[in-house]
């Protein structure tokens, strides 16, 4: 328990330094950008974004384990990992859609990494729900981490299929000083000890 | 040995169907009005060939959506799903059901997409290419909707769930087989089609393959 | 040599446990399941007969000294139980042979006359289930668990809707398994209990 107090209080404090930094010693971006000073909200977004899929991509893994060893305790941890990605892509949205509404004047665009995370949050959401509709735990557990595998495989031929229907707005290569990829990477750091601590804090509570 | 109990479940549904005439009513029903009331509402809007594919796959969509998700609530509710589980290997029971949705969803379109054509005024530029998407993009959504309904057969509330859990798995064949459609519509020039059908084919082949494996875990107890 | 082994079988529905650490042996060729009602004597069928897997420990089947596993199942063992039901729409032909196509068996018209003369419905094979009484629909069901020709039969409550004759039809079909293989019947009919050779009370297992 203490250990995860100490790793819950670093991944706090990580993610606050990280925060002042940006404010205080990240420039503001140089060209590329419609608001240079809100650029700097890339660096919470991005990260978010991605511990979204990682989140996804462990819940994934467990999901697998899960139907193969019939564990359950790995059913719990998938469960957590995606209650953990969900909320994290509902953070990547909102930045997201902040950041949109200031850099491409509109909050929601069709942009395929935009389209591609509203996916990902319909997946969670039917995720949940399908398992708040089974009552039998064990029938659950199956089903779901079935659910989850099959939507894993699918998702990635989204990747292929969005850039066709629109271009999209994100860059596909961003150049940014070294002092954004420092706080880029700050964050990312941020972000994963925040997920390692919650998640260990919910697997606890839920087996418990 | 498992196709011969694919055979034998599709012959049984079929069977019932017939006398039923539950599954295929219900999928008929939503697609004729659904199809009035595009054309009624948009005339004739086939000349837009993005529109008219994109609201003849809606249509066909949620056609399945409608009638697609009884074909294993229905055995669960009915008792008769314990009988399927003794005398048929899992495999066969999900091939078996996805033969069945999916020439349920096709004698559908053999109605509603001649209907839809004529009403909306579409001019279809490449006949093979559009009778091609609209096979392979049915199969792709029976595959993943057969999955899905054996999903959300022993749930609370099935038919919103039903919708609910389809449609991430189904998204990227829709945005597929519009975007073909929509190539094999109006008059020439036509857009390739080539990599929408190619990129069908590996949907399906990745869904019933995935399918195929783990429809063993959500159909047993 | 048929017989039964159950050792450290446990069966939990969420927060109700069915049974915990059950163990029983039999060797025999009849064998009777008794119990008050919720006891578990439908679920230790189902659990034999490999639809439901036990959340802990096993029950499994033994013909000839070798167990059956769960990919014989669905060629040896045949199963009559209230929560298994036949297709309404279809007749009782159609069910049984519909059956013994899926499990991949031949000469299936002869297969389904001869179940039919086995549970005497061989005048109304031809009707739609939905048609039957409760008592033809139970013999109908007999007739679909006995048509394949498993090594075992499992049947839960079978004389439930019965009459006079077929209860006399039951017990010949419990004596022509017996003859073949295995016979597991769940009851609280003593009339039933008293066909089996040995007994799990799972009401004195508790």
């Amino acid at each position: 328990m203490v250990l995860s107090l100490r790793l819950g209080l670093a991944a706090v404090l990580v993610i606050a330094a990280v925060a002042v930094l940006t404010v205080v010693w990240v420039p503001p971006a140089d060209s590329g950008f419609a608001s240079p000073k809100w650029a700097r909200l890339i660096v919470f977004h991005v990260p978010c974004a991605m511990m979204a899929v990682v989140a996804y991509i462990v819940s994934t893994i467990y999901a697998v384990i899960r139907l193969s060893r019939g564990d359950m305790a790995a059913d719990v941890k998938s469960a957590a990992s995606a209650a953990l990605g969900f909320g994290f892509t509902v953070l990547a949205t909102a930045t997201g859609m902040v950041f949109a509404g200031i850099e491409w004047g509109s909050a929601w665009n069709w942009d395929p990494r935009e389209t591609s995370i509203l996916m990902l949050m319909i997946v969670y959401v039917a995720y949940f729900a399908l398992r708040a509709a089974i009552p039998n735990a064990a029938s659950r557990a199956r089903i779901s981490a079935a659910y989850n595998v099959l939507a894993c495989l699918v998702m990635p031929f989204l990747v292929f299929v969005l850039p066709r229907i629109s271009p999209g707005l994100h860059p596909q290569r961003a150049s940014l000083s070294w002092e954004y990829a420092a706080a880029l990477g700050g964050a990312m750091v941020g972000y994963v000890l925040l997920y390692v601590w919650l998640f260990r804090v919910v697997v606890a509570r839920r087996s418990g | 040995m498992i196709l011969r109990g694919a055979a034998a479940v599709l012959a049984k549904d079929a069977r019932c169907e017939v006398r039923s005439k539950q599954a295929i009513t219900a999928v008929l029903l939503f697609a004729v009005t659904s199809t009035i009331a595009v054309s009624f509402t948009l005339g004739a809007i086939g000349s837009d060939t993005a529109v008219a594919a994109a609201l003849l796959w809606v249509v066909i969509y949620f056609s399945a959506m409608a009638g697609l998700g009884r074909s294993f609530a229905h055995e669960e509710e009915t008792h008769t799903a314990g009988l399927l589980r003794l005398a048929v290997p899992a495999e066969s029971v999900y091939i078996g059901k996805l033969a069945f949705n999916f020439l349920t969803l096709v004698a559908v379109e053999i109605v509603a997409v001649p209907m839809f054509v004529l009403l909306t005024g579409c001019h279809i530029g490449r006949a093979g290419v559009f009778i091609g998407l609209l096979g392979l993009g049915s199969l792709a959504l029976s595959a993943g909707a057969t999955t899905a309904a054996a999903m959300v057969s022993r749930a609370a509330g099935k038919g919103a769930l039903f919708a609910g859990v389809s449609f991430p798995l189904l998204a990227p064949a829709l945005a597929v087989a519009i975007a073909g459609t929509s190539a094999a519509l109006g008059p020439p020039p036509h857009a390739s089609a080539a990599s929408d059908v190619r990129l069908l084919v590996y949907y399906c082949g990745v869904v019933i393959v995935a399918s195929l494996m783990l429809f063993r875990y959500v159909w047993e107890e | 040599m048929a017989g039964v082994r159950i050792s450290n079988l446990t069966q939990r529905f969420d927060r109700r446990e069915v049974f915990h650490g059950l163990n029983f042996a039999f060797d025999g060729s009849c064998l009777a399941i008794t119990g008050p009602n919720g006891s578990g004597k439908s679920t230790l069928l189902r659990i034999l007969a490999g639809l439901l897997v036990p959340t802990a420990g096993e029950a499994r089947l033994l013909i000839d000294g070798d167990e059956i596993e769960r990919n014989q199942a669905r060629a040896l063992i045949g199963l009559a139980a209230p929560d298994v039901q036949l297709y309404a729409e279809l007749s009782v032909k159609e069910n049984i042979a519909f059956l013994l196509r899926a499990r991949g068996l031949s000469d299936i018209p002869s297969r389904v006359n001869a179940a039919l003369e086995r549970v005497d419905l061989s005048e109304r094979g031809g009707d739609a289930v939905a048609e039957l009484s409760s008592g033809l629909q139970q013999r109908a069901a007999i007739a679909a668990a006995i048509a394949h020709e498993p090594s075992v039969l499992l049947l839960d409550e079978p004389s439930s809707n019965l009459d006079e004759s077929g209860i006399r039809m039951l017990h010949g079909i419990v004596e022509w398994q017996r003859a073949r293989g295995l016979a597991v019947i769940a009851t609280n009919d003593p009339d039933e209990a008293a066909l089996a050779a040995g007994c799990l009370d799972l009401g004195a297992a508790r």
